[in-house]
């Protein structure tokens, strides 16, 4: 017994064949159930390696060793030599041996097309063009005991449906792979991946290695808002948290039940499987969209302290070192973005320059990986076909990247990832897996991987001693000295010949040469087809005269061509360089990458602003000093006196305000600010996905605006829970989050939860009416109660419901809601079934309609955030008057006014303004409908939100009045860091225009003609589109949008969703 | 009358309606209100109004309806005619619908002209949006009320007027701040290229004919656009650019025709009519403008090279990446509406303020300018802005007069009707509006605006609301 094949029935369970015990045992074929048909195959598989470097772990090498194959193992390493008599001797003087590596990424054996369940094609589904532009929802599945979910098929089997493929297996072996984790491709929890040797052939009962080794999962979401669920990122986390819970519960149960009652709990094979995962058998292996998304993992791997996760990246890894978690693997691609295209002016103008960036350092990605003593693997996974994979490599290699780290990244640390000991290293007891290769394969574009093993059988790629046909020649022609000396040089696939002013071109492959020469040189006219076969240094050929007589040849080596670089190309690389120092260009790392991005945090200030017209919020404006220290307002006093080392800003003739607060954006998301599947979504969480990279962060900064409430959008009667956060551009997606804040959620009324506007695609959920939606919100709470109650009972294992769990947070008044509202009659019946749970309603969203039950609101104490002056846009609003938060402030309701728009949040001054002009407000009044109105809806108004000792010194240093049409931020600060400055803002610009021109520079001299790629997932067009239909289309095509987007305009209330 | 002189309180006006080409006089509010106070203290205009005020004007100008027609003197105005200096303590000098004189001392040419004390406040030319759907669509979501797209791709002889409901709830809503005049643009739907030609319209009429100052003012070429976020999908990119070549191609293959079609009318071979290019006919020949809408830098280095190519004299319209190309655009003397300056930045790499910035840029470059709107239909319901954009712009470069001409003169020259409308200059039409402040600030009021000679109804569905619920607190 001493195959290497692993049945294990238990997950990643490594079931060794009590290998080593056979040693002394004849030597077998690989043994197999499968009847025999025909001969017996006794070939002996016994290989003794020797002379050779042997680079047997990294960074643990033997300068002269041998190594015994035998049976798919290696039974010895050791330096000199070993006697193994009847081995075949394998000769590496000069070369290295590798330990092969392993892919744990990979699409090798995989169906690409098959979904999460099912082969068959997913059938588009949803809304019109979209859907069919976006492929659809995966398809029904048939009746069994899985998961609720199409997009759950934990219970997945790779290794049942394997799909091999010898030549391919044959290309990887070839590049030095000798097992790949053959990774499920579809869904959220996506299945179980199966380990398989690149062994020759194609037999899956000799190829499996390992079932069911890792389980796999993403993000992946329905973005065409065809109602399956997920459809954004924060649903696929949410459904991903649920399923572990959900996991952990069922085995919970089970156990309780055998114990106490005997009663059989519901099967579901899906959460069976998870339970691998859970009790650490499993590693969990995620793919991410974007860089971000390997700190959301990280949170989940923290939740439900699960030990063994990694996560495959797409490169930019390098842009978040310090956010991501230190307990993950990384698993990184090598998919390097082409050079822009620089000719096309016009076309490069919308590269960004953290596009530009990070095409000149995404080599460098695994070197700033190592350098930061991350655990991380290489993959093929990403790479347009995987012969791209050595030159990708090499680059990697160049850009600083450690051979030996390399070399781990590919051997031990997949290995341990994969809890297979047996692979990765060169040792006895491991398996036959290593590729015979020049010394300098890591670095040299011209090394060769001559020999692989795998499973101990031997593939020889490139013979060890293969003649080199690259040199000098001289030509004996019938016999007598040939035209000229040849000359022969460049690769075996494309060979450049030269005798003398005359040149040809040929291809050498298994020792045979085909080439042409200009007839001239044999007294011919035309082109000479000529053939020969290289014997050490004797070329021995012929050719065929005109009158069809075949003749001899030969040519003798004389030596190495000589080498010398075509003038041209030396006068190429020149020009590289002089391309303002080429690859000298540094690029000092910022947050977020590229433009506007910062090297560190603007510094805690000690300030003092003397002489500026304060507006303190509810007091008129006065002319007095302000000092902020320790990120605080430490005094707002006349001839204030300052903190030593305080700096002075003469505020004469300016204005200071508190920071601006948007009740209403939905800036900062990733994948889809809606999950608009269901009509109840609470599970879903905002600040699971925040994007910390998005420019609206900073482009509102540059308005004032500080804080903004990030909600959900208005898809659903309760929508997802929403975050709160301060816009410190340059902080990551934890150091934007409001700290210490009532969570709230977002519930929604009117149109938009009834589907009204969603063509025929709407019409089928529930509730299509208003009369509806008030009895799905009542009955929401009442089953939240239930379940609030069935939590306190002890006994039996109680199920953890993402869902009911938010909405009986609701019920016990911590998280407060904020709901989006058009009519009088809606906010009416809300405000009525909220006063009838005994609930505030901390504020009704947009309430365009709010001047007519103003009282109500006053009543009730619900908080109003309206818009100043929209209206009109679809049915529901158009009754909306811009005198509406004025009236509201007059019946004593707490207003605020909001952006709902990543454009007026730039500008929530002159929103506010607007209250003055309609309505009569007093300035102070109209300020506070963007300071202190939406701080007490929010439940900060101790925090922020006005002028004053203690407060968070969250300021804006004005130009002018600060409700003037003229008036511009100069300064502003949050938390006494200043985030914003006019002139450090000109100062970037002038940086970002200089570092975008010398990469398109560089990017010239390299040669980038390509246009810029798109981004996104392939997906199945169905219909023709023009580019002005995607405007419109663009705030539905937005969730789809990775981090590092353009900013483009979004708003999410005002039609469809 | 009677030589007598009238004074008539300014805030008074809002109730008033105008004469024969306008809605009826005091068309009455749903209810009218008790107290509404409109006044901010410091315009001299405040003033509380009572049903029983009110509804004496009412009576007065219904006894002297024709009054309106008379000469009325503007006194203690600060006037920005926008073709000359801006005059403190200004005159204004109408008769009838024409604009008489405007100084500082006009008693003498007044003679018994009728007197309106504006109390210190500001008084300019009617503001004109320049690139509009107003009147086409009322309710963007609710099709049938939203006519702005003929379906094909080449629609010249499509006329936007004759679909203008005369009716619509905007036209009060924008007529409010001051915005009297609307150019109003059809668009394109999928893969259209020419959208039809557009009409001026004053906001105020029975019918959409009385309403057209101007018609057809133009034909709209939309240029087809190959800027698409990056994030798109490579299959979704490939068929949006097929699309585009698509639509650059219908251009040039319409123009050819309707050259061709030019050519067989000159040498009488033609046999029958066809519709569209006899719409293209005035186009073709320089006797109609062409307005190329065009908002990314391709775009526009496409149109401009297009109208070198064929030479035709065009208008750029949107145009945000236009102070990129400004030496050219100055060197080809094109004037631009402006969509902006609100709106986002095109690219992330560009500055908060690239867009807020672009009207300074191209004032700087010497190139005739608007400011407008982006035409859209979630715009149509928020064209009463449009004095604050040109305030913003303002706030990021531009001097207040390039500002205040950006929505006035500017379009006027634009459109072909600066003879008429566009600034107060003696013969022009007496179109104009009074604020309690600088117009362009956004915390300021309307108090007062006049159309060809004529007090506009200030009321809107919006003061209709708010009066209609203010009752409910009371």
């Amino acid at each position: 017994m001493s195959q290497p094949v692993i049945r294990n029935t238990k997950p990643a369970v490594f079931v060794f064949c009590a290998a080593l015990a056979a040693l002394a045992a004849p030597a077998a074929a690989q043994l197999s159930t499968t009847p025999q048909q025909g001969l017996k195959d006794r070939t002996p598989r016994h290989t003794l390696i020797v002379n050779a470097r042997v680079v047997t772990a990294p960074g643990s090498v033997i300068e002269n060793g041998s190594i015994e194959l035998r049976d798919g193992v290696i039974r010895t390493v050791r330096a000199g030599r070993i006697d193994a008599p009847g081995a075949t001797v394998v000769d590496a003087a000069g070369k290295s041996v590798f330990p092969a590596f392993v892919d744990a990424h990979s699409d090798y054996g995989i169906d690409a097309s098959a979904s999460c369940r099912s082969s068959a094609p997913a059938a588009p589904r949803g809304r019109g063009p979209l859907a069919a532009m976006m492929g659809g929802a995966a398809p029904a599945s048939a009746p069994s005991a899985r998961h609720w979910n199409d997009r759950i098929c934990a219970e997945r089997d790779v290794s049942t449906a394997l799909t091999l493929d010898a030549d391919k297996a044959k290309t990887l072996r070839r590049m030095g792979f000798g097992a790949v984790l053959a990774t499920p491709g579809a869904g959220v929890l996506r299945g179980q991946s199966a380990l398989l040797s690149l062994r020759d052939g194609a037999d899956p009962n000799a190829s499996l290695l390992a079932a069911r080794v890792a389980q796999h999962a993403s993000f992946e979401a329905d973005f065409s808002f065809s109602g399956a669920y997920p459809g954004s990122k924060m649903g696929a986390i949410a459904l991903i948290r649920q399923a572990l819970i959900d996991a952990r519960w069922q085995s919970d149960l089970a156990t309780w039940n055998a114990k106490e009652n005997g009663e059989r709990a519901e099967a579901n094979v899906a959460l069976e499987a998870l339970s691998a995962v859970i009790a650490g058998q499993q590693p969990l292996v995620f793919r991410g969209d974007d860089e971000l998304d390997v700190a959301r993992v990280g949170a989940i791997a923290a939740e439900f302290d699960l030990k063994r996760v990694a996560v495959l990246g797409v490169g930019t890894e390098y842009r978040v070192l310090d956010q991501l978690p230190r307990a993950l693997t990384l698993i990184a691609p090598l998919n390097f973005p082409d050079a822009p295209n620089a000719r096309d002016a016009e076309a490069a103008l919308d590269v960004s320059l953290a596009e530009l960036e990070h095409w000149h350092l995404a080599p460098s990605n695994a070197a700033r990986l190592a350098k930061d003593n991350r655990r991380f693997i290489l993959t093929t996974a990403g790479l347009k076909k995987p012969e791209d994979f050595w030159p990708a490599l090499r680059k990697t290699i160049k850009a600083g990247l450690d051979e030996d780290d390399a070399l781990r990244a590919l051997t031990t640390v997949p290995a341990e990832l994969i809890g297979q000991s047996r692979l990765g290293a060169i040792r006895a007891g491991a398996i036959g897996n290593l590729f015979i290769a020049d010394r300098d394969i890591f670095s040299n574009p011209g090394a060769t991987v001559y020999e692989v093993f795998v499973d101990g059988q031997r593939d020889v790629a490139k013979a060890l001693d293969a003649p080199k046909i690259a040199g000098r020649w001289q030509l004996t022609w019938l016999g007598a000295p040939g035209p000229a000396e040849l000359i022969v040089s460049g690769s075996d696939e494309a060979l450049a010949l030269k005798a003398g002013e005359d040149s040809g071109k040929g291809t050498f492959s298994n020792d045979r040469l085909t080439f042409t020469l200009p007839g001239k040189l044999f007294g011919k006219s035309g082109e000479v087809a000529l053939e020969g076969t290289l014997s050490g240094t004797v070329l021995q050929g012929r050719f065929m005269q005109d009158d069809g007589r075949v003749r001899a040849f030969s040519a003798a080596r004389l030596g190495d061509a000589p080498s010398e670089e075509k003038p041209d190309e030396k006068k190429d690389e020149t020009k590289k360089n002089e391309a303002l120092g080429a690859r000298s260009i540094s690029i000092a790392p910022r947050y977020p990458a590229g433009e506007f991005g910062r090297s560190a945090l603007p510094n805690v200030e000690s300030v003092v602003i003397r002489g500026a017209t304060v507006w303190m919020a509810d007091d008129v404006p006065t002319n007095t000093d302000v000092v902020l220290s320790g990120g605080k307002i430490v005094s707002v006093a006349a001839n204030a006196k300052a903190p030593a080392g305080a700096v002075e800003i003469d505020g004469t003739g300016k204005h200071l305000t508190p920071g601006l607060i948007d009740a209403h954006s939905h800036i900062a998301v990733s994948g889809n600010v809606n999950e608009p599947s269901h009509a109840i979504t609470s599970e879903v969480r905002l600040g699971d996905v925040i994007d910390p990279t998005d420019i609206d962060i900073y482009r509102e900064l540059a308005g004032g605006t500080t804080t903004s409430h990030v909600l959900h959008g208005s898809a659903n009667p309760i929508g997802g829970q929403s975050q709160l956060i301060k816009h410190r551009w340059g902080a990551g997606a934890q150091g934007l989050k409001f700290e210490g804040w009532t969570p709230t959620i977002k519930f929604a009324l009117g149109e938009n939860v009834k589907q009204s506007n969603w063509g025929a695609a709407g019409g089928t959920r529930y509730p299509q009416t208003r009369m509806g939606v008030e009895q799905i919100l009542l009955d929401a709470f009442a089953q939240a109660r239930t379940y609030a109650k069935a939590q306190e009972v002890r006994g039996a294992p109680q199920r953890r419901d993402l869902r009911m769990e938010a909405l009986a947070e609701i019920l016990a008044q911590e998280r407060l809601v904020h709901i989006h509202s058009y009519r009088q009659d809606e906010i009416l019946m809300y405000a009525r079934l909220s006063q009838s749970l005994g609930l505030p309603v901390a504020a009704f969203q947009h309430v365009l309609e709010g001047y007519k039950v103003a009282d109500v609101l006053a009543q009730t104490g619900a908080g109003a955030s309206t818009f100043s002056d929209w209206w009109g846009f679809k049915m529901e609003v158009v009754d909306g008057i811009p005198y509406n938060a004025a009236m509201m402030v007059r019946q004593g309701v707490v207003v605020s006014i909001n952006s709902d728009s990543n454009d007026l949040g730039r500008r929530l001054n002159t929103e506010a303004a607007k209250a003055v002009k309609y309505g009569n407000l007093s300035e102070t009044q109209a300020l506070a409908l963007v300071t202190t109105g939406p701080a007490k809806q929010l439940r900060v108004d101790d925090r922020i939100g006005r002028v004053r000792e203690g407060m968070h010194a969250d300021l804006v240093l004005w130009n002018a009045h600060p409700l003037s049409s003229y008036a511009r931020p100069e300064r502003v600060w949050i938390d006494g860091r200043r985030y914003f400055d006019v002139d450090a803002d000109r100062a970037e610009q002038l940086r970002i225009d200089t570092a975008r021109a010398q990469l398109l520079q560089l990017a010239l001299a390299e040669g980038g003609d390509k246009s810029p790629g798109p981004k996104g997932p392939p997906g199945k067009p169905r219909l023709r589109l023009d580019v002005r239909q995607f405007q419109v289309l663009s705030s539905q095509l937005e969730a789809r949008r990775g981090a590092y987007h353009d900013g483009e305009a979004v708003h999410y209330c005002q039609g469809a969703h | 009358m009677n030589g007598s002189t009238r004074t008539l309180d300014i805030a008074q006006a809002p109730c008033t309606g105008h004469g024969a080409q306008g809605r009826p006089k005091c068309e009455p509010a749903e209810r009218e209100p008790a107290v509404w106070s409109n006044g901010r203290g410091n315009s001299g205009a405040s003033v509380s109004m009572s049903r029983a005020p009110l509804l004496a004007i009412c009576v007065v100008l219904a006894i002297f309806g024709p009054a309106a027609a008379a000469t009325t003197l503007f006194t203690n105005a600060r006037i920005h005619p926008v073709s000359s200096p801006a005059i403190e303590n200004g005159q204004l000098l109408i008769d009838g619908d024409k604009i008489v004189a405007v100084g500082t001392d006009l008693a003498a040419q007044a003679g018994d002209a009728a007197v309106v004390d504006l109390q210190g406040q500001w008084l300019t030319p009617a503001f004109m949006t320049a690139n509009t759907v107003m009147g086409l669509s009322e309710i963007e979501t609710v099709r049938g009320s939203v006519d702005v797209a003929e379906i094909g791709a080449v629609n010249p002889n499509a006329r936007a007027e004759v679909a203008i409901n005369a009716d619509s709830e905007n036209w009060g809503v924008a007529r409010a701040n001051g915005v009297l005049y609307a150019h109003v643009v059809p668009q394109v739907g999928q893969g259209g290229v020419i959208s039809g030609s557009s009409a001026l319209v004053q906001l105020s009429g029975w019918t959409w004919e009385q309403m057209t100052v101007q018609a057809p003012v133009g034909t709209h070429l939309m240029w087809p656009s190959t800027r698409l976020p990056p994030w798109l999908p490579a299959p979704m990119r490939d068929e949006a650019l097929k699309g585009s070549a698509a639509a650059r191609e219908a251009i040039d293959r319409a123009f050819d025709d309707a050259a061709a079609y030019a050519a067989a009318k000159r040498a009488g071979t033609l046999e029958g009519v066809d519709a569209r290019w006899e719409a293209m006919l005035a186009v073709l020949d320089g006797r109609q403008r062409l307005f190329v809408h065009a908002v990314d830098l391709k775009q526009i280095r496409e149109a401009i090279d297009f109208a070198a190519e064929r030479k035709l004299k065009i208008t750029l319209v949107g145009a945000q990446d236009a102070w990129r190309l400004r030496d050219e655009i100055k060197a080809a003397d094109i004037g631009v509406i402006l969509h902006g300056p609100f709106g986002l930045p095109l690219r992330r790499h560009e500055a908060y303020d690239a867009n807020y910035r672009n009207a300074a840029q191209l004032a700087q470059a010497g190139i005739r300018f608007a400011i407008a709107s982006d035409g859209t239909t979630f715009a149509a319901s928020l064209e009463r802005n449009l004095a604050h954009a040109a305030g913003h712009a303002v706030g990021f470069g531009l001097t207040f007069e390039q500002g205040l001409a950006a929505i006035t003169l500017a379009p006027a020259q634009l459109l072909g009707v600066d003879d008429r409308l566009g600034s107060l200059e003696p013969g022009k039409l007496a179109s104009f509006v009074v604020f309690n402040g600088d117009p362009l600030e956004v915390r300021s009021q309307l108090t007062a605006a006049y159309l060809n000679g004529e007090p506009v109804d200030l009321s809107s569905r919006h003061t209709r609301l708010r009066d209609k619920f203010q009752q409910k607190y009371e």
